[in-house]
């Protein structure tokens, strides 16, 4: 039997035994929910895409900031990929800053979730395989042009299963 | 001000200077901790419980779900404005009766997390200045879950934690009522970059009563109901009528 690892918040004593998890900062008997050090790889669409900058860790969370060259025709695409290098599929979070409409341009650092609609003329989601994490483009209709709309991707992939 | 405690930075940060961002954990705050993860497949239009988790408070829970209808595989609590995906005091669930098209089969991946996401609370901010990563290897933390031997274990899965990685740490909560009327809460964060958030509502309109005292996790876009926004300060809330929002605001592991 090993001894677990156990670190209480400040006013909580680890040798009580009527200690809670929730009064805990760390517990080893308990896992965490970890982001991955890998490597990412990322390419970028250029067909539709001209890239701006990326992080330069590329480790397996940071952003990705692009901005539309051509428009999509309908269809669904793969905007961004990002090999994860895991093996596995897992748990990953991506959040989106759209520059380009409300509720302002390029001063605000607003990250949306990015949420999958059955309906509409586009959406923007992302979605991962054992491979990799995919923010994608799915365009309906025909639209308008999109050419200058510029967004950033802040990613996170956790080492933990996703599927 | 704590006496004691203890605190470890990502490897190669110094533990003393380095900015509470680039920590793996400090004991004056809280990491997220899993109480239950595992896979569920769910569907049609009746209602179905994932898990019973009986924590005795709405947990903050992370749903991946995949289904043929949408073409994606990381589909969150909230799909396409419908509520599918809910927790309460003592259970995860499924609300299929919520959508109004097939919605086929839900199988995906769910986490359920130690702590009360309508809890009140603020960590302190330490240090906000960036240190070099200036410490060579051979420096570290790593716990192990049990049954697993941190001198051999490699597979990141089966760490408690591992200073190798990067783990949420959680700054703020809170939790807001509605007030009657469509309303806007700011929560003044004063992180100096955009924190990873995640908000949940609790829909007090709903008079369906199997949705009643539950809450589901919202993306940041327009929603039929609530939505918010971050950036450097602040996190915005905005928040329909009677609709009770919540949200934890983490120390982002990296700023942007």
């Amino acid at each position: 039997m090993s001894t677990p690892l156990i670190v209480t918040l400040p006013g909580y004593d680890a040798t009580d035994p009527f200690l809670t998890v929730e009064h805990c900062a760390v517990n080893s008997d308990y896992s965490t929910t970890k982001m991955s050090p890998n490597e990412s790889v990322i390419s970028v669409n250029g067909t539709y895409l001209t890239t701006n900058s990326h992080s330069t860790t590329h480790f397996n969370f940071g952003w990705v900031d692009v901005t539309f060259s051509s428009n999509p025709a309908v269809g669904n695409f793969d905007l961004i990929t990002l090999a994860h290098g895991l093996g596995y599929t897992p748990a990953a979070l991506v959040y989106c800053q759209d520059f380009t409409f409300s509720p302002s341009q390029y001063t605000n650092l607003d990250f949306n979730n990015i949420s999958t609609r059955p309906s509409g003329e586009a959406q923007l989601y992302a979605t991962s395989d054992s491979t990799n994490l995919h923010i994608k483009l799915q365009r309906n209709g025909n639209t308008g042009s999109i050419v200058g709309d510029r967004y950033l991707f802040k990613y996170y992939i956790f080492v933990e299963n996703g599927a | 001000m704590s006496t004691y405690g203890i605190k470890v930075s990502q490897r190669g940060y110094p533990a003393d200077t380095c900015a509470d961002s680039q920590l793996l954990f400090n004991s004056e705050w809280p990491v997220l901790k899993i109480a239950k993860q595992g896979t569920f497949s769910v569907g049609g239009s009746t209602d179905s419980t994932i898990y019973v988790h009986n924590l005795g408070y709405p947990p903050i829970f992370m749903i991946f779900a995949s289904n043929s209808y949408y073409s994606a595989n990381n589909l969150g609590s909230m799909v396409g404005g419908s509520q599918f995906f809910g927790v309460n005091s003592t259970s995860l669930k499924y609300f299929g009766f919520t959508f109004s098209q097939p919605a086929g089969t839900f199988t995906g991946y769910y986490f359920i997390l130690y702590y009360d996401l309508t809890s009140t609370y603020t960590a302190p901010t330490l240090i906000t200045s960036q240190a070099s990563q200036n410490i060579q290897t051979g420096f570290g933390l790593k716990a192990t879950l049990p049954g697993y031997d941190a001198n051999v274990e490699t597979d990141y899965r089966n760490f408690s934690i591992h200073s190798d990685t990067r783990v949420p740490m959680l700054h703020m909560s809170a939790k807001y009522s509605g007030t009657g009327s469509p309303s806007t809460q700011v929560i003044t964060h004063n992180l100096g970059y955009v924190p990873l958030t995640m908000v949940f509502f609790n829909d007090n309109r709903e008079s369906i009563t199997p949705k009643m005292g539950n809450w589901w996790q919202i993306p940041a876009t327009t929603t039929d109901f609530s939505f918010y926004t971050a950036d450097t300060t602040t996190v915005t809330l905005n928040l329909d009528v009677n609709t009770d929002v919540a949200a934890t605001i983490f120390k982002d592991p990296f700023v942007s």
